[in-house]
């Protein structure tokens, strides 16, 4: 018996060696491409830079929905997107802070890879691609010193002042001003001309400006999402996507311009400007304004009326758009709402739009109250510049920009401080600026009462009016 | 009806039975301890399939073919005895114990059964009895409360979701505290948390526990961790589930048939509002017929049990069809192969709503007062309008899941000899399952989400996952006695390979009426692969001494293809004593049986580890459709010197009985330290790349675990059995090798993270300090607020017995950990919250967020099971047995949240991630059930 056991025994270890291969279950199937794969495939730049140009896509999507419920553009009044900000708390605890840093990191990360390792491995890299990821490394290097006392500009590398990193997004948008894409030289010129106007160099942000102008007079430079693929725009998700979730409400001066992006179907998303012509004038007026050249700053804001008047304006239905549903009657929500800017100030009409009787149409790059006749009436500088204001907060509204013409800058993120052996808690850079002027009313910046029986509101506090009586403070209107 | 019923026993019967020129032979079996008569015993004619079983009293009655028959008389626990007929026509038969036989047996390492008396493990086991007293629809279901060392929380009471599983406390970061499961031998899917990918409807995340074929389940043994889980291999830190499936026993073919109809009701145990139970619950019917048959002779044997099961939850929207099927057979092909084979298939189809995290949870938006307001102060109209609206809603909505499993296991056990056997066994899991959200611009216009008139905001959702499994496995064991030493050997080899594969596409803009991702506008398609094959030797040696003292040496040497020589081969050793003290001469004579009849003392070390995800060791680039064309981006940032994390568990324990065994209490304590844990910590944020999986965390678990069993009555009417357990857990997080903490679960003003110094997963928040008037004084800033874990947790369950009435109860409970009442905080927003200070309305909620953080503490009652054996006279002969029974389910919950601490609408992680639940969010709980049984056996 037991050598017939041994016997089939043995047979079965032969049969089962031979036949391995056939059931050999340690095959490996690796799904993922390494880096070196990648390198190795044929022209992988082209890929590269549009992986770049989606990571754009991504940075705009991290700041822009915050920092507007930061600034007095948009109240959050749910639970989804950051509440922190609204009454200007702002930590290095903070995820979205967080969040923000990390995609200019990797924003910039990216168009320097492109730009060594990726360029290197591939034979076919262009000097056009090359300015392209200079101009996306530059954008991360002005947003960083736009919104950042210091930060890091390299990985784990010590924090730099804001000062240097624009100076830094200069020299790097200089590069990028090269491509023979219009769109994306003249663009650089723009962010030259803001990057100065940051720093109050107000010859080198003007002289900027007029050759963004004469480069493409139209100029609007978008970040592109993708509704099919992804990213989608995470301003158009709150402004309109999510429905009666009603989690962004604008000021009620601003109602008419709200909201910017809005479904335009499954394949196609609401891009956000991040580049605009109509900076390049804004940044002329004031230019005007602070030498004193009223005639002059008058003409170039009309020339933006005329501009803004001349962009795409958009119809569609809102009514699932509610102010608001949580506490009906809250806030202005038809077009016999008058508005007062601030307490005792005239009231103005038409600012507030009918969403639940047909479509409404409303600006999608552009728009703004402020009319010809309302500059021709200008006839004081600081009016002019408050009026300057007001056009510059509506025609940027819902693009992340306000907060930084208000002033405050953001604080390095605690992941950052405490991954990062060169910065550590008490490093500068690890508390916010905020302006003593904003400061003050920080909880007050979206506030306002309204009186739905007489259909008058009253914002609490104008801001462009106390930018302007702040102006020869360091932190606000630079060429002041 | 009898005669029906009889004419189908008949028929079920033809084929073991010969009705030849044959003779009836009759008599009773007992034994010493059973004098009245032993039931349910098998009496088999050797060498054919003909045989029957004891009837409750003993009696047998059989038709032998001829005086040259031999009877085999075999019960579990009783020595098998043979006895010729010869010409005799009553035989009664007085058995024996097989004192060997009586020890229990567990399967525990790999390879042959072992004596619990030579382990230094512990092992909870739930047998049949047990098994049987639960309606058996789901794996984590049955062993909820049964496990008197696991804690078992089920995540929502919609159908076929995820549970929270864990024993020790979780001992890894990077993977959930599920344990590894087996059927018969084979690995199966345990993945309990949604997929690599999956669809978002909510919190309801679905589980391949829900769908393990549960059909026709012997026994279940559940391995905590520790030594006892090293001879598992590199993923069994969490421990071990084992399912062993029925393969008859022998004798004539014996039907089972079971019917089980009754109903769901929603549970308000825990609603805000009265009116939401009005609205969305209704209570349900649940059906459930079961048939089984099993027989054989002593060559042959089979079982075969089939399920059909329907019920339509306890709410509108929910309902779910299961079909089971599970048979297995064993066959001696020689004297000495034995083969055995199971073969199990689940279908289960379902349909859910969204819940939790989703502004479409109508259950959330109700309970949540945003939506629809303050339901009580509403009048009948309004209310009447508001649950029109909802019903039509989801009406409308259409979620729906299919799952379709086949688990096979085939194995060859060979017995060379008294002392030396072996086993080969191969077999498979093969899960598919299907799943699919069909929004239409209806449902939108309904919901008020998109304007009316709407024509191009209709999307399609498709998720699915095919998961296979291949087990093999080749062991021996080697007996064998020298002298005053006893010597256990066991070795083997064995293999799992893992095929994950999933697909997502999403569809928008897709055509109104359309159930097909073909008539969209836009398809957006995602898939995730992972093939692994994970391989191991083991080496297990039990030395006994003077068969009261045993020492074991173990060793598990694994390999993983996703890593190679990368990582190489990993060893895990165990190492353990134990000690039976009262089998000891010197012991029994200074304490007698009827005092201390037990004490056993168990100390042991073991490895057991978790290898990383498949490939997280490589610096990858991944590619993405951007605007039409391809775009590369960064992917896992690589780490070259990635390994398994390893979790080294020293226990000590003893096992005690008093009074012949009739108090019986096992403790043991535990210190489980996990080195090189694998965390998922970010880097800075300048360095712009995403998370990567790092050997730098170190996560420590002890506690104690506590079981008892009182024998409170016994008398040949009556038996009282009591049992209850009480364990703790400590976990902590001793390091994350200086990196900043990060995020598995929850939200962001309030979150699940992962910290030096603090629980896994511990809840993390802003803090805000109040004065005496309520008025904030200052705030925290990511405080730590509590955690999910409670270090307290344990069962209790109650037997009664009267002849053949019984009583069944199971219940559990936790104690010292927290939950979050995140529905509050939508209340907050609507003005209507009953946890934060009304003078604190309106301020900014992040800075409110400890004021959600609540005690989990519960105590639940889980079932309360009824039933009576009919005595015979009432059915007779052809019905060996019937029994009626009664059933509640989730009948009583005692709790101080204001939401169900167990339920979580958030924070259960996803494939290789922890999660540890704790967000109470929008999520119904179990629905209590009231259930009547009859079973019937031919």
């Amino acid at each position: 018996m037991k050598k017939t056991a041994l016997t089939y025994l043995l047979l079965g270890g032969i049969l089962m060696s031979s036949g391995c291969d056939l059931v050999d279950p340690t095959e490996v199937t690796n799904p993922n491409l390494t880096e070196e794969a990648i390198l190795n495939t044929n022209n992988p730049m082209t890929p590269w830079v549009a992986g770049v140009k989606r990571q754009l896509a991504l940075t705009v999507n991290a700041h822009v929905t915050f920092l507007e419920i930061g600034s007095d553009n948009y109240e959050n009044v749910q639970t989804f997107y950051n509440q922190n900000l609204d009454n200007l708390t702002i930590r290095p605890q903070d995820a979205d802070i967080n969040g923000f840093q990390f995609q200019l990191g990797r924003l910039r990360e990216m168009a320097d890879y492109g730009l060594t390792v990726v360029k290197n491995a591939d034979p076919l890299t262009t000097a056009d691609q090359e300015a392209e990821l200079n101009f996306y490394k530059a954008y991360s290097y002005l947003l960083s010193g736009e919104y950042f006392s210091f930060l890091p500009v390299t990985a784990g590398g010590e924090a730099v002042e804001w000062r240097s990193i624009l100076g830094m997004a200069v020299e790097t948008f200089r590069l990028a001003e090269s491509s023979s894409n219009t769109q994306i030289s003249a663009a650089a010129s723009l962010g030259i001309a803001r990057a100065n106007y940051r720093l109050g160099n107000k010859a080198e942000a003007v002289q900027a400006a007029n050759s963004a102008i004469s480069k493409a007079p139209n100029l609007v430079y978008y970040a592109q999402f993708d509704q099919a693929q992804g990213p989608v725009n995470t301003m158009q998700t709150a402004l309109y996507d999510r429905g009666n979730f009603d989690d962004l409400q604008v000021l009620p001066r601003m109602d008419f311009l709200d909201p910017k992006y809005y479904f335009r179907g499954a394949s196609q998303a609401s891009p956000v400007a991040i580049f605009k012509i109509e900076e390049a004038h804004l940044i002329l007026a004031e230019a005007a304004i602070s030498d004193s050249n009223l005639n002059s700053a008058k003409s170039v804001m009309t020339d933006i009326v005329n501009l803004v008047g001349s962009r795409e304006r958009s119809t569609f239905n809102n009514n699932q758009q509610d102010r608001t549903q949580l506490n009906p009657g809250s806030r202005p929500n038809n077009s016999d709402v008058q508005v007062r800017f601030s307490p005792g100030a005239p009231l103005i009409e038409g600012l507030v739009l009918d969403r639940k009787s047909g479509n409404v149409t409303v600006p999608t790059i552009s728009g703004t109250s402020v009319s010809v006749a309302d500059i021709d009436a200008l006839n004081d500088l600081d009016d002019a510049l408050e009026t300057l204001y007001l056009m510059r907060q509506e025609i940027f509204i819902a693009e992340g920009r306000r907060l930084a013409d208000m002033g405050i800058k953001l604080v390095i993120s605690e992941v950052e401080y405490l991954a990062n052996p060169n910065i550590d808690a008490g490093s500068p850079g690890t508390s916010p600026v905020i302006p003593p002027f904003i400061d003050s009313i920080k909880d007050e910046l979206d506030a306002f009462d309204y009186d739905a029986a007489a259909g008058i509101c009253t914002i609490r506090h104008n801001i462009n009016r106390i930018l302007v009586e702040n102006k020869t403070s360091e932190l606000v209107l630079p060429f002041h | 009806m009898r005669r029906v019923l009889l004419g189908f026993v008949l028929l079920m019967m033809s084929s073991s039975l010969v009705w030849a020129q044959s003779r009836t032979v009759t008599g009773k079996v007992t034994s010493k301890e059973d004098p009245a008569g032993i039931p349910g015993l098998s009496v088999v004619v050797k060498g054919t399939t003909q045989g029957t079983v004891t009837d409750l009293d003993g009696n047998y009655s059989l038709l032998v073919p001829g005086s040259d028959a031999v009877l085999v008389f075999s019960f579990v626990g009783l020595r098998t005895k043979e006895v010729p007929v010869e010409n005799k026509t009553v035989i009664n038969v007085v058995m024996e114990s097989d004192v060997k036989a009586l020890e229990e047996i567990v399967i525990t390492g790999q390879g042959a059964g072992v004596e619990k008396r030579r382990l230094s493990t512990t092992v909870d086991q739930m047998g049949e009895d047990k098994i049987s007293k639960m309606p058996v629809v789901q794996l984590d279901q049955i062993l909820r409360a049964n496990m008197p060392n696991a804690q078992v929380r089920l995540g929502s009471g919609q159908p076929g979701t995820a549970s929270l599983i864990r024993s020790r406390g979780p001992i890894s970061a990077a993977v959930g505290t599920t344990p590894v499961i087996y059927v018969d031998g084979v690995r199966v899917d345990n993945l309990n948390s949604a997929a690599q990918l999956s669809l978002g409807t909510g919190g309801a995340q679905s589980s391949a526990i829900a769908d393990i074929p549960v059909e026709n389940i012997e026994s279940i043994e559940y391995v905590k961790g520790g030594a006892a889980t090293t001879l598992y291999g590199a993923d069994a830190a969490n421990g071990v589930i084992q399912i062993f499936t029925k393969k008859g026993t022998a004798g004539a073919a014996r039907v089972n048939f079971e019917t089980q109809i009754g109903s769901q009701v929603g549970t308000e145990d825990y609603l805000f509002f009265k009116e939401t139970a009005d609205i969305i619950f209704r209570p349900g019917l649940q059906q459930s017929y079961r048939l089984g048959v099993d027989g054989g002779n002593d060559k042959f044997t089979y079982s075969f049990s089939g399920n059909l099961y329907d019920d339509e939850g306890y709410r509108y929207g929910l309902g779910q069809t299961r079909r089971n099927f599970r048979g297995g057979i064993s066959a001696k092909v020689n004297d000495w192969i034995t083969y055995s084979s199971t073969a199990g298939f689940s279908s289960n189809e379902f349909t859910r709503d969204y819940n939790a995290n989703s502004s479409f949870s109508e259950f959330g938006n109700l309970e949540t007062v945003g939506r629809w307001g303050d339901l009580t102060t509403l009048n009948r109209n309004e209310l009447d309008s508001i649950t029109q609206r909802i019903r039509r809603t989801i009406e409308l909505t259409n979620i729906t899941e299919r799952v379709r499993r086949f688990t096979n296991s085939q194995q060859f056990d060979f017995k060379f000899s008294e002392k030396v056997s072996a086993r080969a066994l191969f077999g498979i899991d093969a899960r598919s399952t299907r799943q699919q959200d069909i929004t239409t611009n209806a449902q939108l216009i309904q919901r008020g989400f998109v304007p009316e008139g709407t024509t191009d905001r209709g999307t399609i959702d498709l998720f699915e996952r095919n998961f296979f499994s291949l087990t093999g496995q080749i062991d021996a064991s080697w007996e064998e006695n020298v002298g005053k030493f006893s010597f256990l050997t066991i070795g083997g080899g064995q293999f799992f390979r893992n095929q994950d594969e999933q697909i997502q596409i999403n569809a928008s803009e897709v055509t109104e009426g359309s159930i097909s991702i073909n008539n969209a506008g836009e398809k957006n398609v995602t898939d995730f692969l992972s093939a692994v094959t994970n391989y191991g030797f083991f080496l297990k040696e039990n030395i006994g001494f003077r068969d009261k003292l045993f020492a074991e040496v173990g060793l598990r040497v694994d390999g993983n293809t996703a890593f190679g020589n990368e990582i190489g081969l990993q060893f895990f050793p165990s190492v353990g004593l134990a000690y039976n003290l009262s089998d000891e001469d010197f012991f029994r004579k200074a304490f007698p049986n009827y005092s201390v009849s037990t004490i056993k003392f168990r100390a042991n070390y073991g490895v057991a580890g978790n290898f990383p995800r498949p490939f997280a060791n490589d610096r990858i680039i991944n590619s993405n459709t951007y605007l039409n064309a391809p775009s590369f981006t960064f992917g896992n940032p690589g780490d070259p010197t990635l390994k398994p994390e390893r979790t080294s568990t020293t226990e000590v324990g003893a096992d005690l009985g008093l009074f012949s065994d009739r108090i019986k209490f096992q403790v043991t304590y535990y210190q489980a330290l996990t080195e090189d844990a694998l965390f998922s910590a970010p880097f800075a944020p300048s360095f712009g790349q995403g998370n990567q999986l790092r050997n730098i965390g170190e996560i420590e678990n002890k506690g104690w675990e506590i079981g008892a069993n009182f024998v409170v009555l016994e008398t040949n009417d009556w038996n009282v059995n009591v049992t209850a357990s009480y364990n703790t857990v400590q976990n902590e997080v001793l390091s994350s090798g200086g990196a900043p903490e990060f995020n598995v679960g929850g939200f962001q003003f309030l979150g699940s993270f992962i910290k030096e110094g603090q629980p896994l997963g511990y809840f993390r928040g802003n803090r805000p300090i109040l004065d005496e008037n309520n008025n904030i004084t200052e705030v925290i800033p990511n405080a730590a607020l509590g955690s999910p874990i409670a270090p307290r947790f344990g069962s209790m369950s109650l037997n009664v017995n009267y002849k053949g009435l019984s009583l069944f109860a199971t219940g559990d409970y936790q104690h010292g950990g927290q939950t979050v009442a995140v529905d509050d905080v939508l209340r907050y927003f609507a003005g209507a919250s009953t946890v934060i200070p009304e003078n604190l309305v309106g301020g900014n909620f992040f800075d409110l967020a400890g004021l959600w953080v609540q005690s989990s503490d519960y105590l639940k009652i889980r079932n309360i099971a009824l039933s009576y054996k009919i005595p015979s006279q009432f059915y007779g002969k052809a019905i060996q047995s019937m029994s009626i029974g009664f059933n509640v389910l989730n009948p009583i919950n005692f709790f101080k949240a204001d939401v169900d601490p167990e339920v979580s609408g958030a924070g259960f992680g996803t494939q290789n991630s922890f999660g540890g639940g704790g967000f109470g969010f929008g999520t119904e709980s179990l629905p209590r059930t009231y259930l009547g049984t009859l079973r019937i056996s031919f």
